[in-house]
């Protein structure tokens, strides 16, 4: 008879990240799990070969960032851990650096052509003032639109947070359960030589198809998806389902 | 030459006149331009108020603070041009 969950035990905590060798971290996170976690939840190494070979990462601009420490969003449960948080591959702000290049070449140009020189020189200085909080705003904007526009996969469910424009905003979820079929495309060179790629994830939830743009190592991302999926089956079967 | 006198004296009126509203046509544009973006910056506060509510990171602090530096810096340039 598979144990029941019982609520009354201790909730999962954010498992300790202790500076040990990652051998060293990952065995006692073991035991912990086993000698302290209730039955029903584990410890997402234990069955996860992707993250039992990602450390836990530390910076905060990784664009692929397994077990992000202190990060969590709004509507995560209290027994939900991120085990993944997804951004664009850092190869695809590449543009943006270059046209910041450009727009602050651009007054340089300008005066060589004396475009403004008609304007007293008190105008052109404030042109040149204006121009420049332009591109302050353009780097602004891009960085916040790449930073904020993340996947994030916990234990329990797919998130899409998208902020497409400064007044739009969408976040899609779907549980786990729900998820149905999971592809990878990654096309042409430059996706394949510094492995980035789009996932689609189709579910049965109210937004069916979920899209992880640009994403770093797509591979692994299908993978972990994959044991996260088999991880459900075994908590239902196990009826160890929270 | 008392013509001669009152012609010069006459063109250089309109040409004060032209560039007195030049200048001030300049300044209602720069001003005008300098609100705009002053209003951009204001809702790039609240786009990061509604962003680090959504993802919590040890980095929103940081965001935030450099978002009210924007916001700043476009209130300090609005001020300069409205005194130019």
């Amino acid at each position: 008879m598979p144990d029941i969950f019982d609520g009354s035990k201790q909730s999962r905590q954010s498992p300790p990240v202790k500076k040990t060798a990652p051998a060293k971290a990952q065995e006692s996170r073991r035991i912990e799990s086993e000698t302290t976690l209730p039955v029903a939840q584990r410890y997402v190494d234990d069955y996860s070969e992707v993250m039992r070979q990602s450390a836990p990462s530390e910076s905060l601009f990784d664009a692929f960032a397994p077990k992000p420490k202190n990060t969590s969003f709004d509507s995560q449960l209290d027994n939900e851990f991120v085990v993944l948080l997804l951004r664009k591959h850092p190869i695809t702000q590449i543009k943006y650096v270059l046209i910041t290049i450009g727009l602050l070449l651009m007054p340089i140009l300008f005066s060589y052509v004396k475009l403004f020189a008609f304007l007293p020189a008190r105008y052109q200085a404030a042109a040149l003032m204006l121009w420049l909080l332009l591109v302050i705003g353009f780097v602004l904007e891009s960085f916040l639109s790449w930073f904020f526009n993340c996947s994030i996969i916990t234990d329990e469910r797919v998130i899409d947070v998208d902020f497409e424009s400064l007044i739009y905003k969408n976040i899609s979820a779907a549980k786990l359960d729900n998820v149905e079929d999971i592809t990878a495309v990654t096309g042409g060179a430059i996706r394949s030589m510094f492995d980035f790629g789009t996932i689609k994830i189709q579910t049965a939830a109210a937004t069916t198809e979920f899209e992880f743009e640009d994403a770093p190592h797509p591979a692994k991302v299908t993978t972990l998806l994959n044991e996260l999926l088999l991880e459900e089956e075994r908590e239902k079967l196990e009826g160890r389902v929270n | 030459m008392n013509s001669n006198f009152g012609q010069i004296l006459g063109t250089q009126t309109v040409d004060q006149s032209m560039t007195a509203f030049f200048d001030g046509a300049l300044k209602i544009i720069f001003v005008l331009l300098a609100g705009l973006y002053l209003a951009f910056a204001f809702v790039v506060i609240r786009q990061i108020s509604v962003m680090k509510k959504t993802l919590l990171t040890p980095f929103s602090p940081v965001i935030v603070m450099i978002g009210y530096f924007h916001f700043l810096l476009a209130l300090m340039v609005f001020f300069l041009f409205l005194i130019l």
